[in-house]
């Protein structure tokens, strides 16, 4: 029933995505994606490989779930944080950085529930801070990728 | 023969052959790509290498191992950096050969075969370990992500030229 119900919520993401109005163009959004693909599957490793601090379930159907998780929801969630990025949100840009590393806990705790991940020496609470420091590094990266597109004489929002 | 010794080696390897990928790039003649499409060429290369190796050689599956190991360490992020020279080189290629119809096919075949059998030197090395994974199998993932990476190229190509003109 996880995977019915996580396979939905990703579908219902995937489509809101979809539809709802970017600022970004199609560019910025490919370079989000890989970007928040590359960096969070590596920090996924170190976290559950090397250090330990996360044991993830041998179950098929976990290991369907955390993939999905990795692969498709987090970024998706990254690059849906980088469109909300104007000139009208820039004044809220620490709230909707909060907000957005909220909604990734609340998913994490949902798989943590779902006995997908289980902490050994970790908690909600650094986990956090990771989403935090990932978006903040992302939107650092993008803006850098935003003025190369500029200098190419690509008008970027 | 006994060719465990170049186990050793396998750190080497990785460094000298992104080495002579970057020479390589350095003396062929400028293809005039926008930065914005390199980047991009050199991040979904990345992606290719690092998707499934988080799935494929993670303790879960674990088919191989990567620098003799099932952790994830410095090395391993410079072999995916090793990726983004290559993809830049396929694209290159591709573009100054001009391929149409067949020859397209023929290109992606000949480059799955060179990826394959460097991906067997770069095995003898010690660069991947094997455990439930066969080289074969490696060969039919080469040929499913090089049209892949051709697709990918064309859409952002074509997407840049439109976006150009806006």
């Amino acid at each position: 029933m996880s995977l019915v119900i996580f396979i939905c919520v990703t579908i219902l993401l995937i489509m809101s995505f979809y539809f709802l109005p970017k600022t970004m163009n199609i560019l910025q959004n490919t370079y989000v994606l890989m970007l928040a693909i590359f960096l969070f599957t590596c920090y996924c490793s170190v976290i559950y490989v090397n250090l330990e601090f996360w044991k993830l379930s041998n179950h098929v159907t976990h290991y369907i779930l955390f993939r999905i998780y990795q692969l498709i929801v987090i970024p998706i969630l990254v690059v849906w944080y980088c469109n909300g990025k104007n000139k009208k949100m820039k004044k809220y840009f620490l709230i909707r950085t909060v907000c957005f590393s909220l909604a990734m806990l609340l998913l994490e705790r949902l798989l943590i529930s779902w006995n997908v991940i289980t902490y050994a020496k970790w908690n909600g609470l650094i986990s956090f801070f990771a989403y935090l420091i990932l978006l903040l590094v992302i939107s650092i990266l993008n803006h850098w990728f935003t003025v190369v597109l500029r200098k190419e004489g690509i008008r970027v929002g | 023969m006994n060719i465990t010794f170049l186990h050793h080696f396998n750190e080497l390897f990785v460094v000298l052959s992104f080495v002579t990928a970057m020479l390589l790039i350095k003396k062929l003649p400028s293809l005039k790509l926008p930065i914005s499409l390199v980047i991009l060429i050199c991040l979904f290369s990345a992606n290719l290498a690092r998707v499934p190796d988080s799935m494929l050689a993670a303790p879960s599956l674990d088919l191989y191992d990567i620098m003799f190991s099932e952790k994830f360490n410095l090395f391993d992020f410079i072999t995916y950096l090793l990726y983004c020279p290559f993809g830049y080189l396929f694209v290159y290629f591709y573009e100054k050969g001009n391929f149409k119809g067949y020859k397209i096919i023929l290109y992606i075949a000949l480059t799955a075969s060179g990826g394959t059998i460097y991906e067997w030197i770069a095995h003898l090395f010690g660069v991947f370990e094997y455990k439930k994974w066969d080289i074969r199998f490696s060969f039919a993932v080469y040929l499913f992500v090089q049209p892949l990476t051709l697709l990918f190229y064309e859409s952002i190509k074509n997407s840049h030229k439109i976006l150009m003109k806006n």
